[in-house]
């Protein structure tokens, strides 16, 4: 563990008892991350992509908004939908973002393959059945909502695992809307997609300069009354949270109860966006990287997840696989979205990920093993990052400096590859094996603890 | 021969007493060495810093080769680390300063420093003994155009045509 000389920031409270509230760092983060929404305690909850599309298979009512702060026409809507969903009692919106890095247009999977922009591919076309395949599966009613229609020269074309063309509608956002996969409608026929509203705003629509359009903002809080929570108003609201994502997800992809009905889970999902302002903020967290398709990391997520509990602090969980490995596993495509992977497409976004944040990153694969991680950026030149291996546990300080003013942020980690296969040499619950991944864990604690002005502690076995 | 005799006793009482004043005198040389380097205290990368190392360095460059006076200095090694602990100051302020997009003249301001810091103490083998020497080295090679004197300006060309010059 790297002793640390000096720490530059006055600041030593956890980040998740400065800035955030109960439910974790999402109100903290959409009232930073969008410009016009005011309120510290807003209904928002970000899902990852996976997490979405085992929110679409849950049984109840569910309000969903899709768009993203880099979004011209979600930005100025998102706090009069926060006020009008709190006129109605609503307490959480799912918000899901199609474009993966929540900011450029190359990670975008609403598009049709091959789309482009300023003359560049979109790389995250290549992966639109991730898109196509929500709208094939859940929203098949989409087509009454939207305007690009799945008969329209706007629709989205992707190509199924068994290799045939599918046509969907292209949903714009924001489009907001409530859920119910058992939901039909008068005739019977299955109508998920209850009641929404897909509308275009600009911010001029409501404010110029200084000048209030208190008319247009009350007409727009009637369209959103009218089309989606005088809806909500007739039903009841279900809750899927980060802690069912979770347990469902590694129950499984395992196929073992690594974690029971009533287990307490202090693990909290972050997207791209999320993580990277995550790691701007002032203050230390626990990060855990790694995803429920990974056999190494549901050998220790239990072991993880109790010293969280037993600690009072709740980690944040950052899986590389954009999409969680869901459409490969259980759809059988072809490739996942692993931005820790030479041969794809956004791997910059990893490689930045690292090089912006992770400056003193110690990982197995050394630079010097060859075994990197490297995209070649607009200028033709190569940018290369170590490779970590998941499940990656680490504690982060933004901003800790050594003597010589380097950042060294990460004060320790546990990169430890086990298993849940007793038949191994690595099987996790051996006596070695287990001593030694609790004791590495133990000290990414301890080290949080220091920074934090708390008392370690470990789980009692 | 009393006389001889006395002359004796009297150069070597003289040698003795000379000698003694020159155990004194090299005795005295150490301790201020050595109470000089103690002197030196915590090591920023500032004048004052700068002004106590170099005091040590002149006082030992006063004292005669010949007595090896600085084998004698017990916390000689502190001498050093004290000049590597300013040069690594030097180069840190450096760096923060780039590493924080501070303007190109800052930069290049505190570049000149560290690099004039490194030369007032170290030679060119001694980079080892610099900690972060690495980093002075890479934020030279990022200015190294700013730091290469520009090439005179070419002369303009002779016309070929010398019908056409007019000749003094």
């Amino acid at each position: 563990m790297k002793k640390l000389i000096s720490i530059l920031l006055a600041a030593t409270l956890s980040l998740t008892a400065a800035a955030a509230g109960a439910d974790g760092i999402q109100s903290a983060y959409y009232n930073s991350d969008y410009a016009y929404l005011e309120d510290e305690a807003s209904v928002y909850q970000s899902v990852t992509l996976e997490e979405a599309y085992y929110l679409f298979q849950q049984e109840g009512n569910y309000l969903i908004l899709l768009g993203g702060s880099w979004c011209g026409n979600t930005t100025p809507v998102i706090g009069y939908i926060n006020e009008v969903a709190k006129e109605y009692g609503v307490t959480t919106i799912y918000n899901l973002d199609f474009r993966l890095d929540g900011t450029n247009r190359a990670s975008h999977i609403r598009e049709t393959a091959g789309a482009q922009s300023q003359g560049n591919e979109i790389a995250g076309s290549h992966f639109n059945y991730l898109y196509g395949e929500i709208v094939t599966r859940w929203l098949t009613n989409l087509n009454d909502y939207v305007e690009y229609k799945a008969d329209t020269e706007f629709a989205v074309t992707y190509t199924n695992a068994a290799g045939e063309a599918v046509v969907v509608p292209k949903v714009q956002v924001p489009f907001l809307f409530l859920y119910n996969k058992d939901h039909a409608d008068e005739s019977g026929k299955p109508a998920p997609i209850v009641a929404g509203l897909e509308l275009m705003k600009v911010r001029s629509d409501f404010v110029t300069e200084d000048t209030v359009n208190q008319a247009a903002i009350d007409e727009y809080k009637q369209l959103l009354r009218d089309h989606v929570f005088e809806a909500v108003a007739q039903v009841e609201l279900s809750g899927f949270t980060d802690a069912d994502y979770i347990r469902l997800s590694y129950n499984e992809k395992s196929g073992r109860e690594l974690f029971a009905a009533d287990d307490e889970i202090a693990i909290e999902t972050v997207t791209y966006r999320q993580l990277r302002w995550l790691l701007d903020q002032e203050g230390t967290v626990i990060l855990f990287l790694g995803g429920s398709w990974c056999p190494n990391t549901q050998a220790v997520v239990k072991i993880v997840n109790d010293f969280a509990i037993a600690n009072g602090v709740t980690i944040y969980n950052f899986d590389t696989k954009l999409d969680g490995g869901y459409a490969r596993r259980f759809w059988g495509y072809e490739r996942d979205l692993h931005i820790r992977d030479n041969n794809n497409e956004l791997a910059s976004l990893y490689v930045d990920l690292v090089l912006d944040y992770f400056h003193n990153l110690v990982t197995e694969y050394t630079l010097e093993s060859g075994n990197t991680i490297h995209y070649e950026n607009a200028d033709g030149e190569t940018v290369t990052a170590q490779k970590l291996q998941v499940p990656y546990l680490l504690v982060y300080t933004r901003g800790l400096e050594d003597e010589y003013a380097h950042f060294v942020p990460i004060s320790a980690y546990a990169e430890i590859m086990l298993t849940l296969d007793e038949t191994r040499e690595d099987y996790v619950y051996s006596e070695a094996n287990y001593t030694r991944y609790t004791d590495a864990a133990y000290a990414v604690f301890e080290a949080w603890a220091a920074l934090t002005g708390h008392e370690a502690v470990r789980p009692a076995d | 021969m009393k006389r001889k005799i006395m002359l004796l006793i009297a150069l070597v009482l003289a040698a003795g007493l000379l000698g003694i004043l020159a155990i004194a005198s090299a005795n005295h040389g150490v301790k201020s060495i050595t109470e000089a380097i103690d002197a030196i205290g915590e090591v920023s990368y500032s004048d004052e810093s700068r002004a106590l190392i170099d005091r040590v360095d002149a006082a030992i460059a006063e004292t005669d080769p010949n007595l090896r006076l600085t084998e004698r200095v017990e916390n000689l090694d502190l001498l050093r680390a004290a000049k590597v602990r300013y040069v690594e100051r030097a180069i840190t302020r450096l760096y923060r300063a780039f590493r924080d997009h501070e303007p190109d003249e800052t930069i290049l301001a505190y570049l000149a420093d560290a690099r004039e810091a490194y030369s007032h103490y170290f030679t060119a083998e001694d980079t080892g003994f610099i900690h972060n020497y690495q980093d002075l080295a890479d934020i030279e090679a990022v200015y190294a155009d700013a730091l290469t004197p520009a090439s005179p300006a070419a002369y303009p060309e002779i016309p070929v045509e010398r019908e056409q010059i007019d000749l003094c």
